[in-house]
């Protein structure tokens, strides 16, 4: 059976909180804090990829239901000091779904933590950060809500832990197209978001001066290699006048980094990656900058459907990347 | 069956000796924080493969062309 995760109208939405069913949801400000309360968590975006295509939305609602899967679930809020703490609350047999407000503390201190957390890899962690229409960036703030009290913020995490029945397992995958390329390596000498000088082949250089001089197309993610898994840090901007970079996640100091491989069509790669068993998915989201670099409105990604999202979560904040959430027989 | 704790094979995996393509994404990320901690002095090989023999036991099913092709014999 294939879990309800699509783009509907309020009233149906409404309908589901209702029947008491336990829902992830993905909407404009207005509408979820307008919705009744309920066993649901939301977080604020407008992108979405729908079985029709890549849209954008500010009347429906992006729900994905839980409630046949699971055995129960608990909401919790995470604020900045306490988010080392985000896996302390969750099932044995199960997963933790996070939203988190994009251009936030909590999202910042998530960032550069998530990979001390204690037992990170013992249970997924998957989730997105939640953002706002483009041409509302610096008027508005992404949010979160809580569907059980209906509050609501812009700098706290907001969980759902949700425990599976025993002969079933959730597991956590990614679909990163970006793979390195063969050009020049990059080390950063510490951890952050931001860069000015780094050693490229081991020469210590300022990143935004080489950018300028080699042309380096910033679309494309620098991509760190973990044991096989490819992880994405994606440019935010390059500020010449401070010769400085900033990124949308955060570089490891200690880690060997190249730029992607261009892609000459995103759709059609993706096609070509899709999961063995979409069957058993009852997540996925992708990333807003593959949205806007790969033209995906009015395209669909092999009938994958899901918010469109400010950065995912997949343990640890991942850019340029889809994630989804598969649950199968033990 | 997840292979015995005591198999060379699991260090291996947490000192980067064994140079395969591992599939799952979750075996992946924690090898890798596994690996970082290891060559950083924050755990010990004995504790890092338990705890990395505890995750194979609880996603044997998930794991199991992972484990298939690390563990050949």
């Amino acid at each position: 059976m294939k879990a309800l995760n699509k783009l509907i109208t309020v009233d149906e939405t409404v309908k589901l909180i209702n029947e008491k069913n336990t829902l992830i949801l993905a909407a404009e400000e207005a509408i979820l804090e307008n919705l009744p309360k309920g066993n649901w968590i939301g977080g604020t975006i407008p992108y979405f990829m729908d079985e029709k295509g890549g849209c954008l939305s500010k009347e429906k609602v992006f729900v994905t239901d839980f409630t046949n899967y699971i055995e129960t679930s608990k909401i919790e809020l995470i604020g900045k000091t306490e988010i080392t703490n985000v896996v302390k609350g969750r099932y044995e047999n199960g997963f933790t779904f996070m939203l988190i407000p994009c251009f936030s503390e909590v999202l910042n201190d998530f960032a550069m933590q998530a990979q001390s957390i204690e037992d990170l890899y013992n249970a997924p962690l998957v989730g997105w950060v939640t953002g706002i229409d483009l041409d509302n960036i610096g008027k508005q703030q992404p949010k979160v809500f809580n569907g059980n009290t209906g509050f609501n913020s812009d700098n706290i995490a907001i969980l759902m832990h949700v425990k599976l029945p025993d002969n079933k397992i959730a597991e956590l995958d990614i679909i990163n197209i970006f793979c390195q390329g063969d050009g020049d390596t990059f080390e950063f000498l510490e951890d952050g978001f931001s860069c000015k000088d780094c050693l490229i082949n081991g020469k210590k250089t300022n990143l935004a001066d080489y950018i300028k001089a080699t042309g380096l197309d910033v679309r494309l993610p620098i991509v760190a290699d973990y044991s096989g898994a490819s992880i994405n840090i994606s440019f935010q901007q390059v500020d010449e006048k401070n010769k400085t970079v900033l990124f949308y996640a955060p570089l490891r100091k200690n880690t060997v980094y190249k730029q992607a491989k261009p892609i000459e069509d995103y759709v059609k790669l993706f096609n070509e990656n899709m999961p063995k068993d979409p069957e058993s998915m009852i997540f996925s989201c992708n990333c807003i900058l593959n949205y806007l670099y790969s033209e995906l409105e009015g395209k669909t990604t092999g009938g994958i459907t899901g918010p469109i999202t400010f950065g995912e979560i997949a343990y640890v904040l991942v850019n340029q990347t889809m994630v989804y959430l598969n649950i199968c027989d033990k | 069956m997840v292979p015995d704790i005591n198999r060379l094979e699991w260090q291996e995996l947490i000192k980067g000796k064994i140079q395969l393509k591992i599939e799952s994404f979750s075996l992946q990320m924690k090898i890798s924080s596994l690996n970082r901690n290891f060559k950083n002095g924050i755990i010990k090989i004995d504790r890092a493969v338990k705890e990395l023999h505890d995750l194979c036991e609880k996603y044997e099913k998930i794991y199991t062309n992972d484990l298939n092709r690390i563990f050949k014999n």
